[in-house]
């Protein structure tokens, strides 16, 4: 008996399916000892940009204080 | 399979193609539908019905072109949480380090929080225009919630949820009985045109609500972790997909059906409040079950959308901290997952029965750390989907996929900032207030 898309075929010609749940857990692509991810420049303008995005919002709450301050 | 030591599945036997179809469908369906269902939550309400009541059915085609950008969004939440089994914080924390993953768990926890207060307020608003007291109705809905997640099985949550999301479809039997000008719905559905006045300010930032509240930061961590929860597999992919489409086509559908019933309390030429006003003065029109209805709808989409947000907090949390994090486990099994999430209802519960409670100075909040989150964790999002170290070459974006996604963060990182710069700084952009759920919009 195997296990194909969740779907246990026997050698009867009826088809079973199985709740994920209930299933075999399967092994992931993801496993810990992978670390952090490469910078590629993709990834470090990308992250640039919303270093970038999170000082300027800093920046207008701080603007805005000061405003509700001065008023 | 038949090793020793190894359960056996439990599988079920069936004879027809079509059947074991259905099943293998049934079996996987839940994460999609209950993510896109629970977005139309208590400020979803608030945001859908106002635009209706403002103007008409003007808008509707927003929400057809919000269809597919909150599909490839969570489609790709579910990739990522198929392949890798992990949830979105985690993905973030390992991949990215400590800076970013405290950051945006911090960012997460703060802006649930802040959100499931208002869903809180709304049960407040709608159990005390039913009749029922908030000190009762509040923790009512509280108790509600934590039963909802405590019986140790994911399935039965699931499917409590799911029963839940049914009930949304009575917003149909509400817009019918609107009686809505269905050729003018139509038309303003695929045709694209400004409303009467034009691109007000008031305009404006309701179009950014609608965006802001179809597509929000917590669903991409809450669908991850679910499918994770649920231990998809990566054949599953296939119909994971078509569990978010129809999610994602059902809550288009019934966000569209509230602004059909707003469009008849414009018709009337009433003044927007909030949901329960105008419920009430769509009594004529409705009838006392329409506004009881009304009324039932808006505490039934603040539970949906608190039990998800709750739980979005939880596993984000127990996803960081390494601490085990199931609904398929018991109190006892996964303390400090369960506490998370009571400690998330109770303080929003507790808040909201508090005299004077700044609930306006909230609403406002959210709408900042929304569009400071919802940025943040798609560019996570988009940047993970292209870790071919991780994914390989079956669950990376396509070429197509990313000048999708791009387009769409693009997009976003305008909306967002222009709603932003709009509530930090109102002098900035214009004179005119943003729209409010409470009502205190622009009325055209």
């Amino acid at each position: 008996m195997t296990v194909t898309s969740g779907i246990l075929l026997d050698k009867a010609p009826d088809l079973r399916v199985v709740h994920p749940l209930d299933d075999v857990p399967e092994e992931k692509l993801y496993h810990g000892g992978l670390g952090r991810i490469a910078m590629t420049p993709a990834v470090r303008i990308s992250l640039l940009a919303l270093r970038g995005y999170l000082i300027l919002m800093v920046l207008l709450v701080a603007y805005r204080t000061l405003s509700l301050m001065g008023a | 399979m038949s090793q020793a030591g190894i359960a056996q599945p439990q599988a079920r036997s069936l004879r027809s193609h079509w059947s074991r179809r259905l099943l293998g469908f049934l079996v996987v369906a839940g994460p999609g539908i209950i993510v896109m269902i629970a977005d139309n939550d208590a400020g979803a309400v608030s945001t859908y019905t106002q635009a209706g009541a403002q103007y008409g059915t003007k808008l509707l085609w927003v929400l057809l072109l919000l269809l597919p950008v909150s599909y490839f969004v969570q489609e790709m939440v579910a990739r990522l949480g198929i392949a890798t089994g992990q949830g979105h914080a985690a993905m973030i924390y390992r991949r990215f380090g400590k800076w970013w993953g405290r950051f945006s768990l911090f960012d997460l926890l703060l802006v649930n929080f802040l959100t499931l207060v208002t869903e809180f307020a709304a049960i407040s608003l709608a159990s005390s225009k039913l009749g029922i007291r908030p000190e009762l109705g509040v923790p009512l809905g509280a108790v509600a919630l934590l039963f909802l997640v405590g019986t140790g099985s994911y399935r039965r949550w699931e499917r409590m949820t799911l029963l839940l999301c049914g009930l949304d479809l009575a917003w149909f039997f509400l817009a019918w009985k609107a009686g809505p000008d269905i050729r003018a719905a139509a038309r303003d559905t695929v045709i694209p045109a400004l409303p009467q006045g034009g691109a007000t300010s008031g305009l404006i930032f309701l179009v950014i609500a609608i965006v802001g509240t179809t597509i929000a930061p917590w669903q991409l961590f809450f669908q991850q972790s679910c499918v994770a929860d649920k231990r998809l597999r990566f054949a599953d992919l296939g119909w994971a997909r078509l569990d978010t489409f129809i999610g994602a086509v059902v809550v288009v559908a019934v966000a569209g059906c509230m602004m059909l019933v707003g469009d008849a309390f414009h018709r009337m030429g009433g003044t927007f409040e909030d949901p329960a006003q105008m419920a009430a003065a769509l009594t004529p029109v409705l009838g006392r079950t329409g506004e009881s209805l009304i009324l039932l709808m808006m505490a039934n989409a603040a539970l949906l959308g608190a039990t998800a947000i709750s739980l979005s907090s939880a596993w984000a949390w127990g996803e960081v901290m390494e601490w085990r994090h199931s609904l398929q486990m018991s109190i006892a099994d996964a303390p400090g997952f369960y506490a998370v999430y009571i400690a998330c209802v109770a303080l929003a519960a507790g808040l909201v029965l508090i005299p004077g409670a700044p609930l306006q100075t909230i609403i406002v909040s959210v709408q900042v750390l929304a569009g400071v989150m919802l940025p943040s964790a798609i560019v996570f999002l988009q940047l993970l989907l292209n870790d071919r170290e991780i994914l390989g070459e079956r669950f990376v974006n396509r070429p197509w996929n990313n000048a999708v996604n791009w387009t769409v963060i693009a997009v976003l990182f305008a909306l967002s900032l222009v709603l932003a710069v709009q509530v930090i700084a109102p002098d900035t952009l214009s004179a005119s207030p943003i729209p409010q759920p409470s009502g205190q919009g622009e009325p055209q």
